[in-house]
């Protein structure tokens, strides 16, 4: 580990769209090592690998390999330079078998055709080299996760990658697999190559990696030798701020039920029963936080109770109203506003102005018109006053929603909802994917909202939002509540952690189920 | 971004020079005579009252096709039902012209009226499939259209064809009921004041109404209107019928207008038009009457240069064609795209980044 191989100085990267992903990035990779890139969500590592393998040109700076300045305009070119890239999202073809896929293109061929049974020959080679398990003849659709990534990593070796990039292996892998992924590494390393190692699974990264950068806004933090930083260290500096419970929150005023649901069923349309049996009642001045591993109903719920889906049995009631035969619109009419978990395909329309995504909801009232026809002038006005209020900074409420970065394109979101002075509010994953200072000024809109009387359930799969916001948790566990926590204030993550992973449930444990109080 | 509008404007006008400008490079290669037939083409239009006339009588229909596409395409539905309704339009005004006998002005409405309601319901089968089952409104509203104008020619050939005709067309149209002509020595009728009226009602519908908003907003991002509580689905057919309606009264006022019998024996095409109309007008209801004078100024242009030189007709395809293409491929708009927003975002983000500070020992 003494001679570099790859060299990055200040890498910038400038999206058409205005977004600076990567703002003056150093990195050295030495031969034989393993370079763990940490950073959170949106940190700017997807584009910063994308760069080095030639996917995405860089606004600024300079790529030097091997001692030499090197400027790709396609993978195929980083290819040729002994650059490979296994992304978090496989790129391999089923229908084709594993040799086929780790030779597609390069291909050995005979007389002009394809030589199978060469491409199995070599396949084999290939894999014994480097100790990979594989079954070249098997086709790419019946093999495992693990073994599509070992597909991925031989198709990168085959085309002579001496520097590997993997955007987050472990993702996908069980533990088992991550185990018997990082033999493999190490004997990659061992042959004198180098890998470039992108997680967020900070015990993974010190267990595999020589050295750690760290990267947050698009900026290196740093770069440390494995051993001598700690994991607490590594995870202050991504997140450039000490993860604990940093509000504070009034103590809780709970007034009455708003939200109330009883025995909420759901099959999805493959039939799969996706809720069951589910009771919840909410209250107002309360935040409850819905924790639980995605996919495990949540979205469902959330869907049911905004008038998505109506393909529930049992029964939702909002302010004792049943929602059964209400519209959306009708649903919103009794005080629900609702942060949807994708902002960019529900939450706006990208390429309308601010002010229109910001009155999508309030064209009922007369507040907006003037003989029954848009009044263009107060519109104006009441979004001029949102935008300072929530600090969106635009040019002008008439710029396209879609020139705004992620944090702003929330605050959008979140302007509108809120204004409305609703009762119940809905939020999921509300700060999912977006920069930290608009993630605090939203945690404190949704305190406020709570200190002014709404019920707020709040869906997110980013524990450290739960327990800094809720007063109230909810596990959800295949569908189920499976542990509810009425004061969460010394509830842990690792504790939260069990429930969501099905290892602990309060039911089984004797615990109290938690229904209709 | 008014930015953007401005941009997507000058984008639509660079397409229309580059299309004519191929289109002149064309002639001077086809044309024995290129400069005459040049100046046939471009002055023709201006040569004469008649001509200027025909100018403003193409316009009109136009305009009326043209609202109904931008108000259909405003939704992101693109159906071309306009090019049926507008027959039947015609169809319906001819019908009742020739059978009804009441005082003219009342008549008029009435035909106005009903051909409206029969074009809104050529636009039903289309409209009512995609809001129900998603099917593609644009296939179904094709095949649409056959029906639509077979049943015109059936009716046309054993309904309403007066067999004294030299030709295969209706009964004569009671002179009572034909649109005034506005200026004597063309035939610039009365639709001239209808068209920039329903225009100006597709402008306030579309940006001034709470349905146009949601119009607009399903245009943009349908889940978005959706979830914001908008009745997609009636939206959806709503904007179909719309465009269904204002297609069959262009039909009925280019019928009584223009014609004195109805004489369509297959689509006069003002449909397709249309949709060329709205796309240089980008679906701004505003800008149809200048598109629509647009397309109708190449047309007399190419039938002025056809009679005076040897470069023929369909010359106007080849413009028309390549405007389309220019506009929908977002050729211009890409290579006009603004670099200006980086440099306006980079020092937004670079002070918010700052913040965070280094705290990293770097070895």
């Amino acid at each position: 580990m003494t001679n570099k191989i790859l060299e990055l100085k200040n890498i910038r990267k400038v999206y058409d769209n205005g977004v600076v992903a990567n703002d003056g990035i150093d990195l050295t990779i030495y031969e034989s090592e393993i370079h763990a890139i940490v950073g959170e969500n949106g940190a700017g590592k997807s584009t910063l690998m994308n760069i080095i393998f030639g996917e995405i040109k860089p606004t600024d700076g300079e790529i030097i390999l091997r001692g030499e300045r090197v400027s790709f305009s396609s993978p195929k070119q980083s290819i040729e330079k002994g650059i490979g890239m296994v992304h978090q999202h496989f790129k391999l073809v089923d229908s084709l078998t594993v040799a086929h896929n780790i030779f597609l293109g390069i291909e050995p061929k005979k007389a002009g055709f394809i030589d199978k049974d060469k491409m199995i020959q070599m396949t084999k080679e290939l894999a014994e080299k480097y100790k990979f398990k594989i079954k070249p003849e098997a086709l790419v659709r019946d093999i495992s996760v693990g073994e599509k990534q070992k597909v991925e990593i031989l198709k990168a070796l085959a085309r002579g990658a001496e520097i590997l990039i993997l955007d987050e292996p472990t993702a996908v892998l069980t533990p088992q697999e991550t185990e018997e992924l990082f033999v493999e590494l190490k004997a990659f390393k061992d042959a004198g190559h180098s890998i470039i190692f992108i997680s967020h699974k900070l015990n993974e990264v010190k267990s595999i990696s020589d050295r750690i950068t760290v990267i947050r806004k698009g900026k290196t933090i740093g770069t440390f030798y494995s051993s001598e930083v700690s994991e607490s260290k590594l995870s202050n500096l991504m997140v450039g701020r000490e993860v604990v419970r940093s509000f504070d929150k009034s103590p809780v005023k709970k007034g009455e039920v708003v939200l109330d649901i009883k025995n909420l069923g759901l099959y999805d349309n493959f039939g799969k029963k996706v809720i069951n049996n589910l009771n919840l009642s909410l209250n107002r001045g309360v935040i409850l936080g819905v924790a639980g591993v995605e996919g495990n109903g949540q979205n469902d719920l959330v869907k049911c109770i905004c008038g998505l889906n109506k393909e529930y049995s049992g029964d939702i009631f909002i302010c004792n109203k049943n929602i059964r035969k209400l519209s959306i619109k009708g649903i919103r009419e009794l005080g629900v506003a609702y942060i949807p978990e994708d902002r960019m395909t529900d939450g706006v329309a990208l390429d309308a102005k601010i002010s229109e995504n910001l009155i999508s909801t309030k064209l009922n009232s007369k507040d907006l018109k003037k003989f029954n026809l848009i009044d263009q002038k107060k519109i104006d006005e009441l979004s001029e006053r949102l935008v300072n209020d929530y600090g969106i900074s635009c040019d002008s409420i008439n710029s396209t929603v879609r020139m705004l970065s992620g944090g702003n394109m929330q605050k959008v979101v979140v302007a509108r909802e809120f204004s409305s002075n609703p009762n119940l509010v809905i939020v999921n994953q509300p700060t999912r994917g977006i920069d930290v200072g608009s993630a605090e000024f939203i945690y404190r809109r949704i305190l406020k909202m709570r200190d002014n009387g709404a019920a707020i359930l709040m869906v997110s799969s980013d524990l450290n939002e739960i327990l800094e916001l809720s007063d109230s948790v909810i596990v959800m566990y295949g569908g189920e509540i499976t542990a509810y926590f009425e004061n969460s204030t010394h509830l842990t993550e690792t504790e939260l952690g069990y429930y969501m992973l099905g290892i602990k449930d309060q039911r089984k444990d004797g615990g109290i189920p938690y229904g209709v109080e | 971004m008014e930015l953007n509008r401005f941009k997507k404007n000058i984008a639509v006008i660079l397409s229309v020079a580059l299309a004519l400008l191929i289109s002149f490079i064309i002639i001077l290669f086809v044309s024995d005579e290129p400069l005459n037939a040049l100046k046939a083409f471009i002055l023709g239009p201006f040569s004469t009252s008649r001509r200027f006339g025909n100018l403003i009588e193409k316009t009109i229909p136009l305009i009326f096709t043209g609202l109904a596409a931008s108000v259909m395409f405003q939704a992101k539905q693109f159906s071309l039902i306009a090019d049926g309704a507008f027959v039947i339009g015609g169809l319906v005004a001819t019908i009742l012209a020739l059978k009804l006998n009441l005082p003219p002005i009342l008549t008029i409405l009435i035909i106005f009226i009903m051909s409206s309601i029969a074009g809104g319901a050529c636009a039903l089968i289309p409209a009512y499939l995609k809001s129900r089952w998603k099917t593609n409104e644009f296939v179904v509203s094709m095949m649409m259209n056959s029906i639509l104008q077979l049943f015109a020619l059936y009716i046309l050939l054993n309904v309403i064809r007066d067999p004294n005709s030299g030709f295969v067309a209706s009964f004569l149209i009671p002179e009572k009921y034909h649109l005034p002509i506005l200026i004597p020595g063309t035939r610039i009728h009365f639709g001239l004041i209808i068209a920039p009226i329903v225009t100006i009602l597709a402008y306030i519908m579309i940006y001034k109404t709470k349905l146009g908003y949601n119009i607009r907003m399903v245009g943009f991002n349908p889940n978005f209107a959706l979830y914001s509580g908008a009745k997609l689905s009636f939206i959806i057919f709503i904007v179909q019928i719309i465009g269904g309606i204002v297609a069959g009264l262009g039909g009925a006022v280019e019928i009584l207008g223009m014609y004195d019998r109805y004489q369509w024996q297959t689509s006069p095409g003002l449909g397709f038009d249309g949709m060329t109309v709205a796309i240089l007008a980008s679906n701004n209801p505003l800008m149809v009457p200048l598109g629509a004078l647009f397309i109708a100024y190449i047309r007399t242009g190419a039938d002025v240069m056809a009679r005076t030189s040897e470069v023929p007709n369909e010359m106007v395809y080849i413009i028309q064609g390549l405007v389309m293409i220019f506009i929908t491929a977002n050729l211009l708009v890409s290579l006009l795209k603004d670099r200006k927003i980086n440099r306006n975002m980079d020092t937004q983000v670079a002070n918010g980044a700052s913040e965070g500070g280094n705290n990293g020992t770097a070895i």
